[in-house]
């Protein structure tokens, strides 16, 4: 599995316009909805911002990974998002966000949720991504360059 | 069953570790130990008799950090490549080291370990 499989252009939703985490979330959760990737929104949302507030899920470089711990989901579920306004997800570098990628991962495959957490801080370290993911023009591009740069990462097992 | 093996890395560029770490989880090695260390050249070249050898160690960098984990062998090559996909080439100047150990003996390897 490559997290390229998660995000197709569907599962893409460039300028979002939040000025919070919540808000943020709650657009992701949306459109992952609409395509029938959620059956219980109300859940996923519970279960993300309890993650939230533990501790915030920005990790540097003008991205955050919001996601809950393993849940009952019957398979990986993801959705990227680009923010028109950077929000602050407490990164521990102090810079707000706008590159978003909402996780959820099903509890009966709870290693794979590090793997893909793992997978996402490495593909996003990459400045080139960043700044292609921050220009481009269309769900489908932006689908494009992950899965362009994560060519060369090796598969992740479940 | 798989043998167990001794991974031992010597990475230079200390800027990739947290990326490395990353793509170890990725790979599912879920422990690993990290020293600060010291090349032997960033030593010797403090004596003064031996001050030139600095100029002759091409790519070197003064500290470093050795990175330990045991895993099941069919783990090595992944890690290498993942090494190498990050760090650059092993066989370049200054990169790193790997060597691999057997593994006679072991307790207190946990499977969850995220030490």
């Amino acid at each position: 599995m490559k997290l390229q499989q998660l995000i197709p252009p569907e599962r893409i939703c460039l300028d979002i316009d939040a000025k919070t985490p919540e808000a943020v979330i709650d657009t992701l959760i949306k459109a992952l909805t609409d395509v029938g990737a959620i059956a219980d929104p109300e859940l996923v949302k519970q279960k993300v911002m309890e993650r939230e507030r533990q501790v915030g899920t920005g990790i540097g470089f003008g991205v955050a990974i919001p996601h809950s711990e393993p849940g009952p989901y019957p398979e990986p579920i993801a959705a990227f998002g680009r923010l028109t306004k950077p929000v602050d997800f407490k990164s521990p570098d102090g810079k707000k966000v706008r590159l978003v990628f909402l996780l959820l991962t099903p509890d009966k495959t709870p290693a794979l949720h590090v793997r893909l957490l793992a997978r996402i801080c490495r593909l996003t370290r990459s400045a080139t991504l960043r700044e292609q993911l921050l220009g481009v023009a269309t769900a489908k591009e932006a689908a494009e360059k992950i899965a362009e740069l994560e060519t060369d990462y090796p598969e992740l097992t479940p | 069953m798989s043998k167990l093996k001794l991974v031992v890395i010597i990475l230079n560029k200390e800027e990739f570790l947290d990326e490395l770490l990353e793509g170890f989880l990725e790979l599912d090695v879920r422990g690993a130990t990290v020293i600060d260390s010291v090349g032997m050249g960033q030593l010797i070249a403090n004596v003064p008799i031996f001050g030139g050898l600095r100029s002759l160690m091409s790519g070197a960098r003064p500290y470093n950090k050795t990175i330990l984990t045991v895993v099941d062998e069919e783990k090595i090559k992944p890690i290498i490549d993942v090494f190498e996909q990050i760090c650059g080439c092993l066989d370049d100047p200054g990169s790193g080291l790997v060597f691999v150990l057997p593994v006679d003996y072991a307790r207190g390897l946990q499977d969850k370990a995220l030490s």
